[in-house]
C-alpha cells in the first residue's frame, strides 16, 4: 500500500518552468487550472502555493511570456486565463535546457566513481 | 516595460484584477488560502513600478504630516521663500546689470578706453579718460594692436530738430551722438533699413547724412520706410537720413538711446556752443572703442597705447619740454577696459552696494536654512515615539530615512516656488524703485531659476539629513526611549544652530544699523543750502534760437519776471543746480600766489545770476553777492567759498584779489568781490569742495537751471512758472524740471536703497531665528510635559517650571552674540566706504542691534516658558 505521498518544495527557480511546461501543454488555463496541473503531472509530489503562484505569473505576465485573458468559465464564473507567448516559448525553451544541463551535471557527480 | 507603466498608472484596474483573481482562486480551492493580503501584496509588487510607488507614497506621506504641523510649515517655507526669494532677486539684478552685454557682434571682444561715466568736455588737463580727435586720427594710423578702432563722443547733445518741408511752431529737440565713421562696423549693428554709417561719410567734404534710432523711427516717423532719404535739419543743418539701427541696439552707453547718429567731422554744427574741437589738440572729448588683433593681449595693447599717448603729445610740447609738462605727460596711463558691458553708470553706481546685498542674503539663507534644521530637529523631539514604534515593527531605517528626507525635499520645493514668486516680485519692484528705466522689465531669468531650485534642494537636502541622520541612530530597544531634556545636552543639536542663527543675526543688525545711521547723517547733515520748497527748471537758449549777444538780455528779462511772480520768494538762474550730477572745474591761478610744490591748484566753478544765493539761503561771509550791476561790460568778479578761503587765503583778507583760469596768471583776472559759507554742491558725502562763482552774464551760457524758492509746494508754481517763461519766448524748451528736494533725494538713493534692505534683512533673520527659539522651546515643552506635571504635582514652584524651561537659552544667546561679535566687526570693517559721519565701531549701532536681538530672543523663549507654568498638572499626567 503507498504510504502517504511526501510532498517536495518545487526547487528554487524551477517555478517559471513549470508553469511555461505547463501552459505549454494546457493552454489556455488560469490560475487554479495552472496550480492542479503541477499537482497532477508531479503526481502529488509537487504542490505550488498561491503565494508563490500568482506573483509569478504576475512577473511573467509583466516580461511578456505569458498573455492574460479574462474569460467566463464552464460555471459562467470571471476568471482570467494564461497562455504562451512566441517569447515565452523561447523562454520555456530556454529554460528547458538550462534545467536539463544543471541536472546532467548533478548525475555525473552522483555517478559511482 | 510598458506593462508596468500601464499597471502603475490604473492601480485601481490592477487591484481590482488582483483581488477578483485571488477570490476566484479561494472559491475553487477547498484547502485554505494562506494570507491573502501577503499575496496581493506580493502580485502587486511584481506588477508594477515599485520604486515608484514608494516614492508616491513616500510623498503622501509627507504631504500629510506637513499638513499635520501648519505652523512649522508656514514657517519653514516662509524662512526658505525669503532666502531664496531674496537671493534670486538680487542675483538677477547683478546678472542684469553688471554681466549683461552690449547686443553687438561678439561683445565679449571689445575693448573700451575708458569705462567711467563723466560725459562732457575737458579742456585743459590731459587726463585718461577721454583724447583729443586729433590723437584719435594719429592712433588709427600708427596703432598696431587694434584689429580695427572708432571713436565717439563722451555723452550726447541736445539739438534743435525739424524735419525739412515741416516746419513745427513748437520747438522740437532731439539727442545726438557724434561717433566716427567705422563706429558701427566696429560694434557690429545690424541694420532696420536702409544702411549705417561708413568712413566715406566721416570726411568734413561729406554730405552731411545720420542714422537714426528705432525709437525715433517708430515714434517720429511711424515705421514710415519713407523716411530714407528725408532730410532733417539739426541745429540749421540738414542731414539726410540714410539708416535705421535695429530695435534692441542703444549704443555703447547703458541707457535711453540717442536719437541721431551722426559723424564726427560735423560737431561744430551740432555742439554750436563750442568752437571746432576737430582740430583741438588739448580739448579731450571722445572715447574709443575697438577690437584687439588676434595675439595681442590686454596689458600689451595697453603699453603700445599709452606709448603713443606719451610720444604724441611730448612731439607737441616741442622740441625742448619742460620737466614738469614731460612729467606730466609721462603720469598718464591709459587703462584699457572689456567693453562688452558698455558704459553703464547704473554699473558704477550699483555695483559695489548689490555686491553687500548678495553678502547680505547669503546671511539670511543660512539663517533660514538653520532655522529651518532647528524646527525640524525640534519637531523630531515629538515624533521619537513615532518613529520608534515603526523601527520596532521592522521598518528599515533606510526607509525611514528616505521618508524624512522626501519630506524635507518638498517642503524645500514649496519653499522654492514661493521663492520664485517672491524673486519675480522683488525684482521688479527694486528695479522700479531704483529707477532702472529701460531695465525695468528684467524678469528672472533661466540661470537664475536653476540656481533657485539648485540652492533649494540643496538646503532640503542640508537639513533633511540632520534629523533623518539622527533618526536612522535611534535605539529601539527598551530602556532608550525616554525624551532627552533640554538641559541634559549642551550645546546639542538645536542649540548650536540657534548660537548661529544669532550670531548671524547680529551681523547683519549691525550692518544694517552703521548703514542707516550712516544714511541719517547723510540726510540730516547740513548741507549748506536750503532743499526744501526750491523749484528746478533747465533750459536751453541755442535751442531756442539765441546768440550769446543776446543771452544777458534774456537772463535779466526772465530773472526780473520770475521774482515778480506772486508764487516765488526768491529766483535765480545759475548753469547748474546743486547734486545734479553736472560739474565744471579746471586749473587756475592767483595773482601774486606761488603754490607749495606738488599741489595742484584746482577750483570748481559755477556761473551764477543775482539773488542766487539768496534764493538757496546760502549765507554770505564777507563782501557782496553777484548783482544787476555785474555785466559783460563791467569789471570781471568772483565769489569764493570758505574752504576756498581756507585753503589759499589762510588769515588774509581775499578781497581785492585777482584770479583767473589757467596757469600761469594771465592778467586781469577776475577780482574777489566776496565770500559765501560752505555748501556741498556735488557729493553730499564729501567735504566741500573749493569753489568759484561768476556772474552769468559775464559767462555767456546757453543752457542753464532757474532756481526758484516758492512759498508754497513747488509743484504748485510749476504751471505759473512755465507760463511766464513761454510768455517771455515761447521757443524757449523746458528740458527738465524737478524739485531740489528730490535731487538731492535721488543721490541718496543708493545709500538708501542698501541702508533699508539691509535692515529689512536683519529684522526678518532675527525673527526667523526668534521663531526658531519660539519654535524649539515649544516642542521641548510638549515632549516632557508629563514631567513638567510630575514636577508641579510635587511641589514645584511657577518659577522653577521657567527656569527648567529655559534651561541654558539665556547661556545659548549669551554665546551666540559673542561669537557674532567678531564677525559683525570684520562686517563693519568692510563697509567702511559706505559709512558717514559713522565710525565702524559705532556704538550706537552695536548696543542697540545686542539689545534688540538679546530682548527678542529671551522674549521668544519666555513664551512657551510661561505656558509650561501654567500646565495643569493634573491633566499633564494623564498625557501620553
Amino acid at each position: 500500500m503507498p504510504s502517504r505521498t511526501v510532498r517536495e518544495q518545487i526547487p528554487p527557480g524551477t517555478l517559471d518552468l513549470l508553469i511555461l511546461r505547463v501552459l505549454d501543454r494546457n493552454s489556455p488555463a488560469h490560475g487554479f487550472e495552472i496550480a492542479e496541473a503541477i499537482r497532477e503531472y508531479s503526481q502529488d509530489i509537487l504542490q505550488v502555493e498561491e503565494g508563490s503562484l500568482y506573483p509569478a505569473l504576475q512577473r511573467m505576465l509583466v516580461k511578456e511570456w505569458i498573455a492574460g485573458e479574462w474569460s467566463r468559465t464552464a460555471e459562467n464564473r470571471r476568471a482570467r486565463y494564461y497562455r504562451l507567448t512566441p517569447a515565452g516559448h523561447k523562454q520555456l525553451d530556454r529554460e528547458r535546457a538550462r534545467y536539463h544541463r544543471v541536472s546532467a551535471a548533478i548525475a555525473r557527480i552522483l555517478q559511482p566513481a | 516595460m510598458l506593462r508596468r507603466f500601464l499597471n502603475f498608472f490604473s492601480p485601481s484596474r490592477l487591484e481590482a484584477g488582483i483581488r477578483e483573481e485571488i477570490e476566484f482562486h479561494r472559491a475553487q480551492s477547498t484547502g485554505s488560502f494562506g494570507n491573502a493580503a501577503l499575496v496581493a501584496d506580493r502580485m502587486r509588487d511584481a506588477s508594477t513600478i515599485t520604486w515608484l510607488e514608494t516614492c508616491m507614497q513616500d510623498i503622501h506621506y509627507g504631504f500629510r504630516q506637513l499638513a499635520k504641523s501648519p505652523v512649522l510649515l508656514a514657517v519653514a517655507a516662509l524662512s526658505l521663500a525669503l532666502g531664496i526669494g531674496a537671493n534670486t532677486a538680487i542675483f538677477t539684478l547683478i546678472n542684469t546689470l553688471l554681466l549683461q552685454l552690449l547686443p553687438v557682434r561678439d561683445p565679449a571682444s571689445l575693448v573700451l578706453f575708458s569705462d567711467g561715466i563723466s560725459e562732457g568736455v575737458n579742456s585743459g588737463d590731459l587726463i585718461a579718460d577721454a583724447v583729443s580727435y586729433p590723437f584719435y586720427q594719429h592712433l588709427r594710423a600708427h596703432d598696431n594692436s587694434f584689429r580695427n578702432l572708432c571713436a565717439f563722443r563722451q555723452g550726447e547733445d541736445d539739438v534743435a530738430m525739424h524735419v525739412s518741408g515741416e516746419p513745427d511752431a513748437r520747438a522740437g529737440y532731439a539727442s545726438v551722438h557724434l561717433v566716427s565713421g567705422n563706429y558701427f562696423d566696429v560694434l557690429g549693428v545690424h541694420v532696420s533699413l536702409g544702411r549705417l554709417l561708413r568712413d566715406s561719410d566721416d570726411t568734413p567734404a561729406s554730405a552731411p547724412v545720420a542714422v537714426i534710432s528705432y525709437g525715433l523711427w517708430n515714434r517720429r516717423f511711424h515705421l514710415d520706410p519713407g523716411v530714407l532719404g528725408k532730410a532733417v535739419v539739426l541745429n540749421e543743418t540738414a542731414f539726410t537720413v540714410v539708416g535705421v539701427t535695429d530695435a534692441s541696439f542703444f549704443g555703447e552707453r547703458v541707457r535711453q538711446s540717442p536719437d541721431f547718429w551722426v559723424p564726427l567731422s560735423f560737431q561744430p554744427q551740432i555742439m554750436t556752443r563750442e568752437s571746432t574741437l576737430l582740430p583741438a589738440m588739448n580739448t579731450y572729448w571722445l572715447n574709443c572703442l575697438g577690437r584687439l588683433k588676434p595675439g595681442v593681449t590686454f596689458s600689451a595693447a595697453q603699453v603700445a597705447v599709452t606709448a603713443q599717448l606719451h610720444s604724441f603729445y611730448l612731439a607737441q610740447a616741442g622740441a625742448h619740454p619742460t620737466p614738469d609738462a614731460r612729467q606730466k605727460i609721462e603720469r598718464i596711463q591709459i587703462t584699457l577696459k572689456p567693453g562688452g558691458g558698455g558704459i553703464s553708470g547704473l554699473r558704477s553706481r550699483y555695483s559695489k552696494p548689490l555686491r553687500v546685498l548678495m553678502a547680505a542674503v547669503g546671511v539670511v539663507l543660512l539663517i533660514a536654512c538653520a532655522n529651518i534644521a532647528t524646527l525640524l530637529l525640534a519637531r523630531a523631539s515629538t515624533r521619537r515615539q513615532e518613529f520608534l514604534c515603526r523601527l520596532a515593527l521592522g521598518a528599515a531605517p533606510a526607509r525611514l530615512l528616505r521618508q524624512v528626507l522626501t519630506e524635507s525635499i518638498l517642503l524645500a520645493l514649496i519653499g522654492g516656488l514661493a521663492g520664485t514668486l517672491l524673486a519675480w516680485w522683488a525684482v521688479r519692484a527694486l528695479a522700479i524703485w531704483l529707477k532702472f528705466g529701460p531695465l525695468v522689465n528684467v524678469k528672472p531669468d533661466l540661470a537664475v531659476l536653476a540656481f533657485t531650485i539648485a540652492v533649494s534642494i540643496t538646503t532640503g537636502i542640508l537639513f533633511g539629513i540632520i534629523p533623518a541622520w539622527k533618526f536612522s541612530r535611534l535605539d529601539p530597544r527598551p530602556g532608550h526611549t525616554a525624551p532627552t531634556s533640554w538641559r541634559s545636552r549642551r550645546f546639542g543639536g538645536t542649540q548650536t544652530l540657534i548660537i548661529v542663527q544669532i550670531a548671524l543675526s547680529l551681523c547683519l543688525l549691525v550692518g544694517a544699523g552703521l548703514l542707516t545711521h550712516s544714511l541719517l547723517a547723510l540726510e540730516w547733515q547740513n548741507i549748506g543750502f536750503t532743499r526744501h520748497h526750491i523749484l528746478l527748471m533747465r533750459t536751453d537758449a541755442d535751442l531756442a534760437g539765441y546768440q550769446p549777444s543776446q543771452y544777458a538780455a534774456l537772463y535779466r528779462d526772465i530773472s526780473g519776471r520770475l521774482n515778480q511772480l506772486p508764487g516765488v520768494q526768491s529766483a535765480a538762474i545759475t548753469r547748474f543746480s546743486p547734486v545734479s550730477g553736472y560739474s565744471s572745474s579746471g586749473n587756475f591761478s592767483i595773482e601774486g600766489y606761488r603754490p607749495t610744490t606738488g599741489k595742484e591748484m584746482r577750483v570748481w566753478d559755477l556761473s551764477v545770476g543775482p539773488r542766487f544765493f539768496e534764493t538757496l539761503n546760502i549765507p554770505l561771509v564777507l563782501g557782496r553777492a553777484i548783482e544787476e550791476r555785474d555785466s559783460a561790460a563791467s569789471a570781471p568778479v568772483a565769489i569764493v567759498n570758505q574752504s576756498f578761503v581756507n585753503e589759499y587765503f589762510a588769515g588774509t583778507n581775499p578781497l581785492g584779489q585777482h584770479m583767473a583760469h589757467g596757469d600761469p596768471f594771465k592778467a586781469p583776472g577776475a577780482a574777489i568781490v566776496g565770500v559765501v559759507a560752505d555748501s556741498k554742491f556735488f557729493d553730499l558725502r564729501e567735504k566741500p569742495k573749493p569753489m568759484v562763482f561768476y556772474p552769468i552774464s559775464q559767462k555767456d551760457a546757453s543752457s542753464f537751471e532757474l532756481v526758484l524758492r516758492t512759498i508754497a509746494e513747488p509743484g504748485t508754481v510749476a504751471g505759473e512758472v512755465r507760463r511766464a517763461l513761454k510768455q517771455i519766448d515761447s521757443r524757449l524748451p523746458i528740458l527738465e524740471q524737478h524739485t531740489l528736494k528730490d535731487q538731492v533725494e535721488n543721490f541718496l538713493l543708493t545709500q538708501k536703497m542698501i541702508a533699508s534692505l539691509c535692515s529689512l534683512f536683519g529684522l526678518l533673520a532675527l525673527l526667523l531665528a526668534s521663531v526658531g527659539i519660539y519654535g524649539t522651546l515649544a516642542y521641548s515643552v510638549a515632549a516632557r510635559t508629563a514631567e513638567i506635571g510630575i514636577r508641579m504635582a510635587i511641589g514645584a514652584r511657577r518659577a522653577q517650571v521657567v527656569s527648567l524651561v529655559l534651561g541654558n537659552l539665556v547661556l545659548v544667546v549669551l554665546t551666540g552674540l559673542l561669537l557674532g561679535l567678531p564677525f559683525a566687526f570684520g562686517a563693519a570693517r568692510w563697509l567702511e566706504s559706505f559709512l558717514f559721519g559713522v565710525r565702524p565701531f559705532d556704538p550706537l549701532a552695536l548696543s542697540g542691534s545686542v539689545l534688540l536681538i538679546a530682548g527678542i530672543a529671551l522674549l521668544a523663549g519666555y513664551l512657551p516658558a510661561q505656558r509650561a507654568a501654567k500646565i495643569d498638572p493634573m491633566r499633564a499626567l494623564r498625557h501620553e
